[in-house]
């Protein structure tokens, strides 16, 4: 797989190795500034969860959790999917790709149609920071309270942002493998693509518990 | 590139995941104090590093990948280590001074 003949071999590069480390470097390279975008929300999210604990968790528990689970079970198989989609194009097995890349988008898909509905239930319930923000409790407690859902939304909105973005991506290149033959050869932007989405996932993965699973004792 | 590792290495890897979620989710129905923090955020990692070295492929990436791979980890534990330094220090806002809610409420807003 190191031929410096292949006819994916783009021309400045010495060998497939040497293409496939370069675009792999520098999609981790990307992802670690996404997790400073993230990671900067995480920071606020770490003191004001501090200072305002008690508030906090009482905020938490408006959130939707079997909801944010099922989210999070969707997210992990899109993953797997998308494992699965890579293993195809390098296996160069075009019905497969096609096949898995559609349950990833799909899982996507089901995924923030879920988020939209919680979002909703969120406005309704006058629980959206702004004006129509009510909280239920002491007039001590509205700053905080209103704070945890900023953060909610900022924190869940950039992550829904991210994914309709890789979502986007996946469909360009699902409709370039499923009516350009050849394009299905390049297991490359498959790989790149992967590596973007489960960033995605993990991202997901550490928001669900500072979210919804602060303390959600029965005692409650 | 071929990668090491078979479809039932990817499958129980989504076991894992889903097994250590279900735990989160039994943990958090515990109020453990700072451990149940300290739990939580434990299993999020532990999923984490699955993810990363089986579904994103660092198993069988080179050294100088994996570098790059925890070199925005890395930046970010420097920057929470210093913003923690900093905040240590800080007093939470008196919330009803000068935390103020921009929404009604049933009782009278506190002006600043």
């Amino acid at each position: 797989m190191t031929t410096s003949s292949s006819p994916l071999l783009a021309h400045h590069f010495d060998d497939l190795d040497q293409q496939h480390q370069a675009a792999t470097a520098g999609m981790w390279a990307f992802l670690a500034t996404e997790v400073l975008l993230f990671g900067g929300l995480f920071a606020g999210y770490a003191v004001y969860r501090n200072w305002y604990g008690d508030v906090w968790t009482a905020a938490s528990q408006k959130l939707d959790m079997p909801l944010g689970a099922v989210n999070t079970v969707v997210l992990l198989f899109s993953s797997f999917t998308m494992v699965l989609a890579v293993r195809a194009a390098e296996e160069g097995n075009r019905l497969q790709l096609l096949r898995h890349m559609a349950a990833t988008i799909l899982l996507g898909t089901v995924f923030l149609a879920i988020k939209g509905s919680e979002y909703a239930h969120k406005i309704e319930s006058n629980l959206m920071p702004g004006t129509t923000f009510r909280w239920d409790g002491p007039a001590s407690d509205q700053g905080p309270a209103e704070l945890f859902f900023s953060y909610y939304f900022a924190m869940t909105g950039t992550h829904a942002v991210h994914m309709v973005i890789g979502m986007i991506v996946m469909i360009v290149l699902w409709l370039r493998i499923a009516f350009d033959r050849r394009s299905a050869l390049n297991p490359q932007p498959i790989e790149i693509i992967g590596l973007y989405w489960h960033f995605v996932d993990v991202n997901w993965v550490f928001l669900f518990p500072l979210l919804y699973l602060i303390d959600r004792s029965p005692l409650r | 590139m071929r990668h090491r590792g078979t479809l039932i290495t990817d499958a129980m890897v989504l076991a894992t995941l889903l097994l250590l979620l279900a735990i989160s989710i039994l943990a958090s129905r515990y109020s453990l104090g700072i451990w149940s923090s300290i739990v939580a955020l434990g299993i999020a990692a532990m999923k984490a590093g699955l993810i990363v070295w089986y579904f994103m492929h660092l198993r069988d990436e080179t050294t100088m990948i994996r570098l790059f791979a925890v070199a925005g980890l890395s930046g970010l534990a420097v920057m929470l280590l210093l913003l923690t330094a900093d905040y240590r220090d800080r007093k939470p806002a008196s919330s009803a001074d000068t935390l103020t809610s921009y929404g009604t409420s049933s009782v009278t807003r506190q002006v600043n």
